[in-house]
């Protein structure tokens, strides 16, 4: 293990020179309880990030952080944009994978006499597992709207409303998206799966809050979480085969011009373009064109969730009161403006298993929220149930407005398997009230609740380093995991 | 000959092969089956249903490895073709390699072939082939 300096509380630094090339310190987010867990390859790829030209303060790790591909997930690191450079493994594979989190009037009482029927509507119209085909039928040349205009596109065609729009954000639409940046590749991958949730970790989940989770309730009150038992959906998922398409392209193209650029980057993962340079643009115009989608993804999905619940209930979304409470990309990089040695700069803020936690007065969080900070969603397993936090002004002063996305793994696929066998997993959850619908039996085994940091410990690191601030906790009751 | 085994021992969050063979055709080969072994847990069944010819350069055998696997997974995805046999060889030249032959599919049919993984990308992760005793071997980490 390097060296590693507790520097306040909450707060570890791994300084200049415990690697060869460092530039800046890089800094461990996290508790007494978490860093003792703490992955050497975390440690060994956060100080890769710390050797990359033009980063700016620290490369910093959320206290979720497991060891990632180039960056660590949980990484964050920000670019001077003349001197900086941009990295497909800072933002991973799937490109703006994210979270939604839909608000209901409903509470759980209401819900479970009408539990199963909602969840296998659910299950039939919001397509899940590997291979499947999206509800989505667009053209290339709306399949190319789709990727430049994101959730704005979903408005103009019926799937979303204004206030969706207003509370995703950057409004579901990254600017500076260019679809010519795009591989023919990319878009036959990304052409059918527009409305899929895909596989893995992917989960659209229905949760109330529990007796215990409503933790700040006057910031609660104004997210659209009124009281104890209220029943919310969380939806995960990301930009599908379009996003990895372009990551893989983009990881070889990288790779094939480190030395055109004048580049030493030990990990291939962690391949980088300059930002101004032709591939940083090319790449940050496709990145965008991915968000997009994404942003999209999770948009049409929440038109049918909206659908279902109509449907099982008779009633209207707007009646049932489905709203969105907000959409947050947890794999991004964004042009944000900092405080650097006192001049406002514009930087490129990578974002990898890790989520935008701007505070209150910020311009970019919907004036709704302006009050209180940006709703910051976190995902927690299939067994412990969301999180939603506020965003803090000490987060944008500190950490480029960046806090965590999830409780973050820490066992293995085959060792959780060993654990546990799928059947005796539902069988369990289904006893403790969570229903469970699934492709795959064996692939519920491996996202089983031990498999991941306990959420609450994660979120009292975060709270207490005022990354952001806990707001409600969301309990299971029913999930769909791809 | 050629063998590969399943693996997490690079990975928390994903999955990896141990790869073993007596020549790069058969290491490629290798890592292939591998990679469908992971997406549907076992060999994919059934006849094929089409063959198709496959020509990859590259300057390096790793980025050549990389190629192979994410032409493979981007033919499952976008078209819905399982590889199931493989007559390929692996030529290294002046700064080049190269991968040609032909490969056989099978359709992917949803309700018959129960996928287990998504398999998102092929990974740089550590990858390295290496040789000694005349056997190949390499470890390649997948995203899922």
């Amino acid at each position: 293990m390097r060296p590693m300096n507790k520097i306040a509380e909450g707060i570890w630094e791994i300084p200049i020179g415990a690697k060869p090339g460092m530039r800046v310190p890089a800094r461990i987010l996290s508790s007494e309880k978490l860093i003792s867990g703490i992955d050497e390859g975390v440690i060994d790829q956060i100080t890769n990030v710390a050797c990359l030209p033009g980063i700016q303060r620290y490369a910093l790790c959320m206290p979720d952080a497991h060891r990632g591909y180039g960056f660590p997930i949980g990484g964050v690191a920000a670019f001077d944009i003349d001197e900086g450079v941009i990295s497909p493994g800072g933002i991973g594979f799937d490109i703006n994978c994210g979270m939604r989190l839909i608000r209901t009037n409903l509470t759980v009482e209401d819900v479970k006499p009408r539990l199963e029927a909602l969840l296998s509507e659910l299950f039939r119209t919001v397509p899940s597992g590997v291979g499947t085909k999206g509800f989505v039928s667009a053209d290339r040349k709306e399949f190319r709207k789709i990727a430049t205009y994101g959730s704005k596109w979903c408005r103009d065609n019926g799937y979303a409303t204004d206030e969706d729009i207003e509370r995703t954000e950057s409004g579901g639409m990254v600017d500076g998206a260019d679809f010519k940046a795009v591989s023919e590749k990319a878009t036959n991958r990304g052409l059918d799966q527009v409305g899929t949730l895909g596989s893995g970790n992917h989960y659209l989940e229905i949760e109330f809050v529990n007796e215990t989770g409503l933790l700040n309730p006057a910031v609660a009150e104004v997210f659209g979480i009124n009281g104890v038992g209220q029943v919310v959906v969380a939806v995960h998922c990301g930009s599908r085969g379009f996003g990895h398409q372009i990551a893989t392209d983009y990881l070889k193209t990288f790779n094939q011009n480190l030395s055109k650029y004048g580049l030493k980057i030990g990990d291939l993962e962690l391949a980088a373009a300059p930002i101004k340079s032709a591939d940083g643009q090319a790449y940050f115009a496709a990145m965008a064109c991915a968000a997009n989608s994404a942003f999209a993804n999770r948009q049409v999905i929440t038109h049918r969730v909206r659908e279902a619940f109509q449907k099982v209930f008779g009633i209207s979304a707007n009646q049932l009161g489905l709203s969105t409470i907000y959409d947050v990309a947890h794999n991004i990089a964004r042009f944000e403006n900092y405080s650097i040695e006192g001049q406002s700069r514009k930087l490129l803020v990578h974002r990898k298993g890790a989520t935008r936690s701007f505070g209150p007065h910020n311009p970019a969080v919907p004036a709704v929220y302006r009050g209180v900070g940006q709703p910051v969603i976190v995902g927690g397993s299939m067994e412990t149930g969301s999180a939603l936090f506020a965003g803090t002004q000490r987060a944008e002063e500190d950490y480029f407005g960046s806090t965590l996305h999830g409780s973050g793994r820490v066992m293995s696929r085959t060792k959780a398997k060993k654990q546990i066998r799928g059947d005796r997993l539902r069988q369990d959850m289904a006893d403790r009230g969570i229903m469970v619908k699934t492709k795959f039996l064996g692939g519920l085994a491996e996202e089983a609740g031990f498999a991941y940091k306990n959420i609450d410990e994660v979120s009292r690191a975060v709270h207490d380093l005022e990354l952001s601030r806990l707001v409600a906790r969301f309990q299971p009751l029913a999930s769909i995991k791809g | 000959m050629r063998k590969f085994i399943i693996s997490d021992r690079l990975t928390t969050a994903d999955i990896g092969l141990d790869l073993e063979a007596d020549s790069l055709n058969e290491l490629f080969a290798a890592a292939a089956e591998g990679m469908f072994a992971i997406i549907f847990g076992a060999k994919p069944r059934g006849p094929k249903s089409l063959q198709q010819e496959i020509i990859l350069r590259d300057s390096n055998p790793e980025q050549l490895l990389v190629d192979w696997l994410s032409e493979l997974l981007y033919l499952f995805d976008a078209d819905g073709l399982i590889a199931c046999g493989y007559e390929i060889t692996v030529d290294s030249g002046e700064n080049e390699y190269t991968l040609r032959g032909t490969v056989d599919f099978k359709i992917y049919d949803r309700d018959k072939d129960a996928a287990e993984h998504e398999v998102k990308a092929v990974t740089y992760y550590k990858l390295k082939i290496e040789r000694a005793g005349g056997i190949f071997r390499c470890h390649v980490v997948f995203d899922l």
